[in-house]
């Protein structure tokens, strides 16, 4: 809502400084976005009279005006067409400044001293205007009077006029879009007195009055109807205009700028018909399935079963509070009106106005729930607006419908004082309530009983009482507290679960290890999954998909976190980064068979080049597959988990090197993954590198959780440290191996490192070098060479006898030779 | 050689002290200490002759031999002493390192700055007895909707302010991205049973459909939540106030609003006084002084009865704070986008 300022001085007293103004009613939650300045600037235009005007000798288009304002008297020299002496035009002599500030001097032309410049209404940043002078004749001047040469036209046309931008949420959208209901908020808030607005009395019912049947009361509780003749063709005052301009609505017709001026002013939408076009009663109604109408703006609309029409015999003339049909539009030289001046219900003219799409300042009103008593002031309004403009006259008024009646809230003081504060009692309350425009009565102990002011359809209940006696109150004055029993300085409790605790290691141990965290979006597109080499039956494919999303690069929600973080890469790659690694802990979403899809959190981490840019250091560790899985087995270890997480080469990752890909296992159940990228994957998101990348379910790693009970007993005894050498097929996972050692150990393996990995040239062709170091110990004594030898026996023994491992000679030198 | 002489053993020594004084290197010390004092050194040898002298000179000339010994051996090992402090002061000398070149730094990742600040927020909010709580980002229309007081014909639920997931409705409606973190204080107030004090916080994602340089389809917010009997409005301000100290030092103030939301009445929007200007007008805060923080109010009743609690007799208020508008403003960020496309040239300044 915008609100011209000399517009609400006109219904209330208010503070000279707007700023102080838009304060005030900020603060009481009628929040004042600007105060705007459209003309900014102007000063010292008068209105003048063309004494006489001759074309100027020499030029083709220019004249020289004899113009005469008050005492003053000037030559000034005009551009515009249709000059001629007896018109009341604007005059801004030398010294006056237009709109934005622009001065005027006087200036030579063709050898004439041409004073100032004769202004049209472009020039004046006022709507309409065909090129020509603005004539000031007629009603001009604000509030319909005439205009005399001379007179000051900054003020008679609210030139500089500053409008106040509203920014109106839900609850006061209703009874703030108008400048009435702006009024009353600053009535109250400065506590004064609004201006009465005298409008004369509607006709009575007579012979010309158009009969009105309400069919659907509940929908239309209330039809004023008034018959106006005698509508001469006219133009809208500039006054008029400028108000509506300054509104943001764009002047059209001299009627049905009335009904839009009246709108703004008192927050009622009206509508006028051609009356000659209308054929017998009015009848407001629920449409039909098949009913059309041609709307206003020449369009064919099908009407949906339970929209409220206005008809008549013919059929719909209307749609109600939402558009006009183009049968009985007015135009131009249309002489007799019926003027509409009803309360349609917000939910229908709501719903209906959203069905098809027809947003306007009429159903954005009734929408919000208009003023139902606003009916007849409303038409009486227009009546005398248009007898001004137009000079028409009001016949016949037929006021159907039974009303709405007033709403009764019972409102416990006891209540109040719980939600604002002990010092608001009864006395706050009353006095708060009725600055509003709400009479209040007690109603027993403890009780008063508040009447809901017509304006006011959003105040339902007791709560909606509270809020209004806070406002009026002021939030600021309301007193601060704690809570009983908070104190600013209390130790925050950790945070819960064993989920949170997952997630946090993650955090911790992805920043220490170099990766830095990212939130992307959660969405994919399905085309990523294609990028990422997916087949059509792969599992996550298998998406939850959003119905209504901003793009196709949104459509699914994520079911990996892989696309996140290669998008991550492919936009640092794009920066020419030779390094990255960066990691992120969120959800995905698994979709659950139509029911609501799971979200379990899972952290995942992606990285190309190095961890950290060379330096004179050397370089700093690859982010490759070994990065990844070892950031993995770090977390696992601090989730207890070390000895419970196991790897097996990896066969559904189409994304992945085949050969440097592996799936993460907790017991029997998968729990992540970890790779380098395929080569074509490299290409597709235009990496420089092949990249590594892993994902792990923290929710699964957090419910197997085996968090420290108690710590081990440091050993009291000296360990014995003996290495093992062998040549093992290279496609022989060292797992196995360990595992077969491990067993063969027994009981006294404190500890078993492999230590070294060789598979160099001198390694036989499909073999490669392992060296392994054993740790002995015994918690109750230390062990003998003869115990360590033979333990170092058996593990030899039992690797002596596997088929495709050869053991091999002392390693502690080192060498591979 | 009838009487001691001072004459040999004052030459000897002499001459010993001039070759130690001209070693500079260990191995020349060793040799001049050989030369004089090993086994057959000169000193030495003249030490042994004065056993072959009369006995009665025998005592005064030893006692000079011996001095003359010391001398040299004194000679000798300040000599040593001299060479070694050399020797070690060149080592140090040349193990000198330009301390001017960049030191070897852990490599660390870099902590995102939603993440930064939803941690700050969360140990503020958890000092006042707040405990995180956490809920699912599909919702159902009823959690995220109906219970919240927002009924099917409010604006907020239209098409085009919220994800809706292409999924068959359950019983509580249609499934769609959250649009704020209030479902969770229904799910909590469900979980609580009834139970008194409720004091929860709630981080998370949320979503609607909004892309622009101030607006992301996915964004983060965190909601608070207490509910007890008594509680009003002086509360709520009391608990933001402390809130504001907190997070922005001690003199930071709050100025609530009138304002609207479904699922809170009295509503209120509130400004804490502009960490920039300190409340004396700046670009920043549009020369107002103020900052638009969070949004709070009153518990609706209705709110309340849905959740399970009687409102008659309990209440309680709640507010929410956009993590991405106060982080943008803390460390300027011009668009919001940046925060989430990773571009580690921003996310390696944190
Ligand atoms: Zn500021």
């Amino acid at each position: 809502m915008r609100v011209p300022l000399g517009w609400l001085r006109e219904r209330v007293d208010c503070p000279e400084d707007p700023q102080i103004l838009a304060e005030r009613l900020t603060g009481r939650g009628v929040a004042v976005e600007a105060v705007e300045r459209p003309g900014a600037g102007v000063q010292g235009l008068v209105a003048a009279e063309i004494v006489s005007a001759q074309p100027l000798a020499d030029t083709s288009r220019l004249s020289i005006c004899e113009v005469r304002a008050g005492r003053r008297a000037a030559t000034v020299v005009c551009g515009a067409p249709g000059v001629a002496a007896g018109q009341l035009v604007p005059w801004a002599p030398p010294g006056a400044r237009l709109p934005g500030g622009r001065p005027i001097a006087v200036r030579e032309m063709h050898g004439v001293a041409s004073q100032g410049m004769l202004c049209s209404a472009a020039e004046l940043a006022l709507p309409g205007g065909h090129g020509g002078l603005l004539d000031l004749k007629g009603p001009q001047a604000v509030g319909g009077k005439r205009l005399a040469p001379g007179d000051d036209l900054v003020a008679a046309l609210e030139l500089d006029d500053p409008v106040l931008v509203l920014e109106l949420t839900p609850n006061y959208a209703a009874h703030c879009q108008s400048i009435l209901g702006v009024a009353r908020e600053v009535a109250a808030a400065f506590d004064r007195e609004l201006h009465p607005l005298p409008v004369p009395e509607l006709p009575p019912a007579g012979a010309a009055s158009v009969a009105v049947e309400i069919q659907v009361p509940d929908l239309c509780p209330r039809y004023v109807a008034v018959t106006i003749d005698g509508c001469r063709p006219a133009t809208t005052p500039v006054w008029l205009a400028r108000r509506l301009q300054a509104c943001g609505m764009r002047p059209l017709q001299p009627v049905v700028d009335v009904a839009n001026y009246v709108m703004l002013e008192l927050g009622q939408p009206l509508h006028t018909f051609d009356r000659s076009r209308l054929r017998g009663a009015i009848h407001v109604r629920a449409a039909a399935a098949d009913e059309r109408i041609l709307t206003l703006d020449d369009r064919e609309r099908d009407l949906a079963a339970g929209d409220l029409v206005i008809a008549d015999r013919d059929g719909p003339v209307a749609i109600a509070g939402v558009m006009g049909g183009g049968r009985t539009e007015v135009r131009a030289h249309t002489t007799n009106l019926l003027l509409e001046s009803a309360h349609f219900g917000a939910d229908s003219v709501a719903r209906t106005a959203r069905r098809l799409a027809l947003p306007s300042e009429a159903s954005g009103r009734f929408g919000r729930g208009a003023d139902p008593e606003a009916c007849r002031p409303a038409a009486a309004r227009a009546v005398q607006l248009l007898a001004l403009v137009t000079g028409a006259t009001a016949t016949a008024t037929t006021d159907a419908g039974p009303g709405v009646p007033p709403r009764l809230i019972p409102l416990r003081t006891a209540r109040v004082r719980t939600l604002l504060g002990p010092g608001l009692g009864a006395a706050v309350c009353t006095r708060t309530l009725r600055s509003l425009g709400f009479s209040v009565a007690a109603a027993g102990r403890g009780r008063l009983r508040a009447t809901v002011p017509s304006w006011r359809g959003d105040v339902a209940e007791e709560v909606d009482l509270v809020e209004e006696v806070a406002r009026a109150y002021g939030y600021d004055r309301l007193r601060s507290a704690l809570p009983p029993g908070a104190s600013e300085t209390q130790t925050p409790g950790p945070a819960e679960g064993a989920l949170a605790t997952a997630a946090a290691s993650a955090r911790t141990l992805s920043l220490a290890g170099g990766f830095s965290e990212i939130t992307p979006y959660s969405f994919h597109a399905p085309a990523d999954f294609d990028r990422l080499r997916l087949p059509a039956d792969h599992p996550w494919r298998d998406a939850v998909a959003i119905g209504n999303p901003m793009g196709e690069d949104q459509r699914l929600l994520r079911t990996t976190l892989a696309v996140g973080l290669l998008r991550t890469l492919e936009v640092n790659a794009r920066q020419h980064r030779t390094d990255a690694a960066v990691f992120e802990v969120g959800p995905v979403y698994v979709a659950s068979g139509g029911a609501r899809p799971a979200e379990p959190v899972r952290l995942g981490v992606a990285g190309y080049g190095r961890l950290r840019p060379s330096d004179w250091h050397g370089p700093a560790d690859p982010v490759d597959f070994w990065c990844i899985k070892g950031l993995f087995e770090a977390l696992a270890a601090r989730l207890g988990l070390e000895d419970h997480l196991t790897w097996r080469p990896a066969a559904g990752l189409p994304l992945a090197h085949p050969g440097r890909a592996a799936e993460a296992w907790l017991g029997g159940l998968a729990v992540g993954w970890a790779c380098e990228t395929h080569p074509e994957v490299i290409d597709t998101w235009q990496l420089p590198c092949a990249a590594a990348l892993g994902e792990l379910d923290l929710e699964a790693c957090a419910a197997a959780a085996q968090p420290l009970r108690a710590v081990r007993a440091l050993p009291r005894h000296p360990a014995s440290r003996r290495d093992i050498a062998l040549i093992a097929p290279r496609h022989r996972p060292t797992a196995e191996l360990s595992a077969v050692m491990r067993e063969a150990a027994g009981p006294l393996l404190a500890d078993l490192r492999l230590f070294d990995v060789y598979e160099g040239e001198r390694a036989p062709a499909g073999s490669r070098f392992l060296a392994f170091s054993f740790t002995w110990q015994a918690p109750d004594r230390t062990l003998t060479d003869a115990e360590v030898a033979q333990c170092d026996a058996a593990v030899r023994q039992r690797l002596a006898g596997l088929p495709d491992v050869r053991l091999r000679g002392a390693v502690d030198d080192g060498s591979h030779t | 050689m009838d009487t001691p002489r001072e004459g040999p053993w004052e030459a000897l020594v002499a001459e010993a002290l001039e070759r130690i004084a001209a070693a500079d290197q260990p191995d020349d010390l060793e040799s001049a200490r050989v030369h004089y004092l090993g086994r057959s050194g000169l000193l030495t040898q003249a030490l042994r002759d004065v056993g072959r002298l009369p006995a009665q000179q025998r005592p005064a000339a030893g006692q000079l031999g011996n001095a003359a010994r010391d001398r040299v051996s004194t000679a000798l090992e300040a000599r040593r002493a001299a060479l070694a402090a050399g020797v070690l002061e060149r080592r140090l000398a040349a193990e000198a390192v330009d301390v001017t070149l960049p030191g070897r730094r852990p490599v660390l990742g870099h902590a995102h700055p939603l993440r930064q600040l939803r941690a700050e927020i969360e140990d503020v909010l958890g000092r006042l007895g707040f405990a995180t709580v956490e809920g699912p980002e599909v919702e159902s229309e009823w959690y995220n909707f109906e219970a919240l007081n927002i009924p099917a014909d409010h604006p907020a639920r239209a098409m085009h302010d919220s994800f809706y997931l292409d999924l068959p409705p359950g019983p509580e409606g249609r499934w769609l991205l959250r649009t704020h973190t209030s479902p969770v204080q229904m799910r909590h107030l469900q979980a609580m049973r009834g139970r008194l004090p409720v004091r929860m916080q709630a981080p998370g994602r949320v979503y609607r459909r909004d892309d622009d340089a101030t607006h992301s389809p996915m964004f983060h917010q965190i909601e608070g939540l207490a509910v007890d009997r008594d509680l009003g409005m002086p509360h709520l301000k009391g608990t933001l106030a402390a809130f504001a100290r907190q997070m922005w030092g001690p003199a930071a103030r709050i100025r609530l609003r009138p304002s609207y939301f479904p699922f809170t009445e009295p509503s209120a929007e509130v400004d804490v006084s502009c960490v920039f200007c300190g409340g004396g007008g700046c670009r920043t805060c549009k020369d107002s002084g103020w900052i638009e923080i969070l949004g709070a109010g009153l518990v609706h009743p209705r709110v309340l009865s849905a959740g399970g609690y009687d409102p008659e007799a309990v209440s309680g208020f709640a507010f929410g704070i956009g993590l991405e508008r106060v982080a943008m403003l803390r460390y300027r960020i011009p668009d919001m986008r940046l925060l989430y496309e990773g571009d580690l040239r921003l996310l390696q300044q944190f």
